[in-house]
């Protein structure tokens, strides 16, 4: 048995990585054979990628941008074919990290062993703080510390505006056009993410959103836009990119899927006319159709419950909680 | 030719090359960024490292500018031309010496070929004459140091007419 523990580490105050994402492994019975890969690409994986060791670190390299992996306890790391990787095996009471760090238009910086790891347990205490100061105590509180989450994982922190997806061009309908990049903020949700922020006592994002959509407005107004982008700006000049993975059959089944958001909206509807415990009940449906993370993309197949579109979805997990809100409110 | 006017020069030159080398990091040509190394050395703070190491760059500038200087009056002559050949000459010092045997020598969070992954972050080293930071980083070093090089002996030479 292992615990996978994935972070994407927030910067201590020292000279630390700009970015860096970190997996602990952790064994906890038993001994576990494990294998990792990586295969670093830029810019949709059509810039030329160069993949080399630097001492004891595979670094990824490609115009202004640079991906290095450092492994501690993860195998003997082999550089081929494009990737990065090792086998090893785990036991009770090892751990095992490995960090991608990324530079743009910088020298790298490659961390040692103890600062990630003192990084990623702070990352991992900062966000059980975070989600410890949320307000809401009703019964669903673990779905909706988990829709709390992605909508702050979803916050473009040098901006305040909230992103509809984390993902690009994940159709809603396999083989259909409907594959857009969702890494804009719709001013459709506004709304709907201040009403979520504001339910679950965030006041700091709640402000940074509403200046964001104040200053981004106000350079198109009167006019608005339909989405604008995180860092305010309304020119979004649309290209086609060459990803073909769901342009034929590759196995997912289904055309296009249902929206989740209409189905906690329904929840919501029910609640607010006073059916709660069929309310209740379809929360719970809606509830064990999130993936093992609690997560939901845009759609979900109604047949195989696949998840088609971006993911994970803001609007979704805005629906889901002001959802919950409502059923734990109290009657009048 | 004048103390005065070499160092005009270097101070323009400088700010040429800078912002030469932060085009080229826009345009995906380079991850050089002098004033991060050169900050680097003095602070572990990245806002504060970039300030520094803006500062330590055009006293740097300055600097090499005063021994343009020297060279342009052991020649007896001076002028953009001549600039030029001294800026590539800079280019690459500055590429190999500088900063794979200087630099890291004084810089305390630089790694080295030799350094292992112990517990201090470290800065990616540069290699041979830049080549870590991006295939086309020599030529961006190159173009950066003609150009004030160029500039330093222009002002030198103006000042001489």
């Amino acid at each position: 048995v292992v615990r996978v523990t994935d972070a994407m580490n927030l910067p201590g105050c020292g000279l630390d990585p700009s970015r860096e994402l970190a997996r602990r492994v952790e064994g906890l019975a038993g001994r576990v054979p494990l294998r990792w890969r990586v295969e670093p690409r830029f810019g949709y994986g059509l810039a030329a990628t160069r993949l080399e060791m630097r001492g004891p670190y595979p670094v990824a390299t490609s115009g202004s941008d640079a991906l290095a992996v450092c492994a501690w306890d993860a195998g003997q790391v082999r550089c081929d074919g494009g990737g990065v990787g090792a086998d090893f095996e785990t036991r009770e009471g090892a751990r095992s990290t490995i960090a991608l760090v990324a530079a743009h238009a910088e020298p790298l910086v490659l961390p040692g062993r103890a600062q990630t790891e003192a990084r990623t347990a702070a990352t991992v205490d900062f966000w059980r703080r975070w989600a410890a100061d949320l307000t809401y105590a009703g019964p669903w509180r673990d779905a909706v510390v988990r829709s709390a989450l992605a909508l702050k994982l979803l916050v473009s922190a040098p901006s305040g505006a909230v992103a509809a997806a984390a993902t690009t061009s994940l159709p809603e309908a396999v083989g259909g056009e409907r594959n857009w990049d969702y890494r804009y903020s719709w001013i459709r949700d506004s709304s709907f993410t201040l009403e979520a922020l504001l339910q679950l006592g965030r006041h700091a994002e709640a402000t940074s959103f509403f200046w964001w959509f104040m200053h981004a407005t106000r350079l198109t107004s009167p006019r608005l836009q339909v989405f604008y982008r995180l860092d305010g700006g309304a020119g979004a000049p649309e290209r086609t990119l060459p990803l073909d993975r769901y342009s034929g059959d590759d196995g997912i089944a289904g055309g296009e899927g249902a929206f989740v958001c209409c189905a906690f909206w329904l929840v919501e509807a029910l609640a607010i006319t006073g059916r709660r415990a069929e309310a209740a009940s379809l929360m719970g449906e809606l509830l064990r159709l999130a993936n093992d993370v609690g997560l939901y993309a845009e759609e979900i197949e109604p047949v195989t419950h696949d998840f088609l579109g971006n993911f994970p979805q803001a609007l979704v997990h805005l629906a889901l909680i002001s959802a919950a809100a409502e059923i734990g409110a109290p009657t009048t | 030719m004048s103390i005065g006017a070499a160092l005009v020069g270097g101070f323009a030159g400088t700010l040429v090359l800078t912002t030469i080398i932060a085009a080229a990091s826009q345009l995906r040509l380079t991850r050089m960024d002098i004033p991060f190394l050169l900050g680097t050395a003095y602070t572990d703070d990245r806002t504060r490292a970039r300030v520094v190491g803006y500062a330590l760059h055009f006293v740097a500038g300055l600097v090499f500018a005063l021994i343009y200087y020297a060279a342009f009056s052991a020649l007896g002559r001076s002028g953009w031309a001549l600039g030029a050949v001294f800026g590539l000459v800079h280019a690459l010092f500055a590429g190999t010496a500088l900063v794979n045997v200087l630099l890291p020598a004084v810089h305390p969070r630089m790694g080295t070929p030799v350094s292992a992954a112990n517990s201090s972050p470290l800065l990616e080293p540069p290699g041979f004459m830049l080549l870590n930071y991006g295939r086309t980083t020599p030529a961006v070093t190159i173009v950066a140091h003609l150009a004030y090089g160029a500039i330093v002996g222009w002002f030198t030479g103006a000042v001489a007419r």
